[in-house]
């Protein structure tokens, strides 16, 4: 273990801090919200290598690559359903329904 | 320790760009940017295949993201991007150069990989124990946890079609309008 595993930890909470806040604010675009997502499970991936590390077993690598193929599952799911949209609307801006307007006030 | 705060830094960087960044392209292109610093970590960690995973799959994902996006933009702001077209040639030249040099010291090096036919599978015992872990990983994987393998492997096959049948529909649906 050339690395301490608290560093790990905390870069893969830092990470999925940074995807969280995008996700939550900024997520006015489908490329946006499917980046911040990958960098969310780039932190789970980088915990589960430093816990593998840590624990001297390849069993963390083996969950980290089950859960890439996964991911990349997601990411491909979530790139059809922007496509779809951006076809039925010809942009891949989202748009935020405003709750005051649909309610008429 | 240098090199992991080293590639730490500039991975919390990129992230950010990637994530707050307005223009999607040079979003996306910041997202490789940090798949390739989490690759690293991962090479730290002794995760050596996870990190030949992780590039290539994510390396992948990006050039399709880059592609919608391209595909998604106007014709002025396509004709913009082309000022980017001399840093990316000078870059995939870097590369090849990269790739020339490793390529030459593997055929030329006495321990050849390429062209040592002594080295077959079926004289392998399992699990090797070697300094790399793919074959180790692989056992572990095709092994012990088959069963998880195959079942991610059915969700992507479930994910393809998916996608396949949304498109197959909306084709459909425009051709009866």
């Amino acid at each position: 273990m050339i690395v301490n595993i608290d560093y790990y930890l905390i870069l893969g909470i830092f990470l999925f801090f940074i995807g969280f806040l995008g996700i939550s604010y900024k997520r006015n675009n489908f490329i946006r919200v499917l980046l911040s997502l990958q960098i969310i499970i780039l932190g789970i991936l980088l915990c589960f290598a430093g816990l593998g590390d840590f624990m001297e077993d390849r069993m963390g690598e083996a969950y980290g690559f089950i859960t890439l193929l996964v991911s990349i599952g997601e990411a491909l799911l979530f790139l059809g359903i922007s496509y779809a949209y951006f076809r039925k609307s010809g942009d891949i801006e989202i748009e935020v329904p405003d709750k005051h307007k649909e309610r008429g006030n | 320790m240098v090199i992991f705060f080293l590639f730490s830094f500039f991975l919390i960087l990129f992230a950010m760009i990637s994530v707050f960044r307005k223009d999607t392209l040079e979003a996306s292109i910041a997202f490789l940017c940090s798949v390739f610093c989490v690759s690293a970590l991962f090479i730290l960690s002794r995760a050596e295949f996870l990190a030949i995973a992780t590039l290539i799959s994510y390396t992948g994902l990006t050039i399709i993201i880059f592609l919608f996006t391209f595909l998604s933009m106007d014709t002025k702001e396509r004709s913009f991007k082309r000022r980017f077209f001399p840093l990316g040639i000078i870059t995939s030249i870097v590369f090849l150069v990269e790739l020339g040099i490793i390529f030459l010291s593997l055929f030329s090096s006495s321990d050849c990989f390429f062209c040592n036919s002594s080295v077959t599978l079926s004289s392998r015992d399992y699990p090797m124990k070697t300094d790399n872990n793919v074959w180790e990983l692989s056992y572990l994987l095709f092994h012990d946890l088959w069963f998880l393998v195959i079942v991610s492997s059915i969700i992507l096959f479930l994910i393809t079609l998916c996608i396949m049948s949304i498109s197959t529909i909306k084709d459909e649906e425009r051709e009866d309008k």
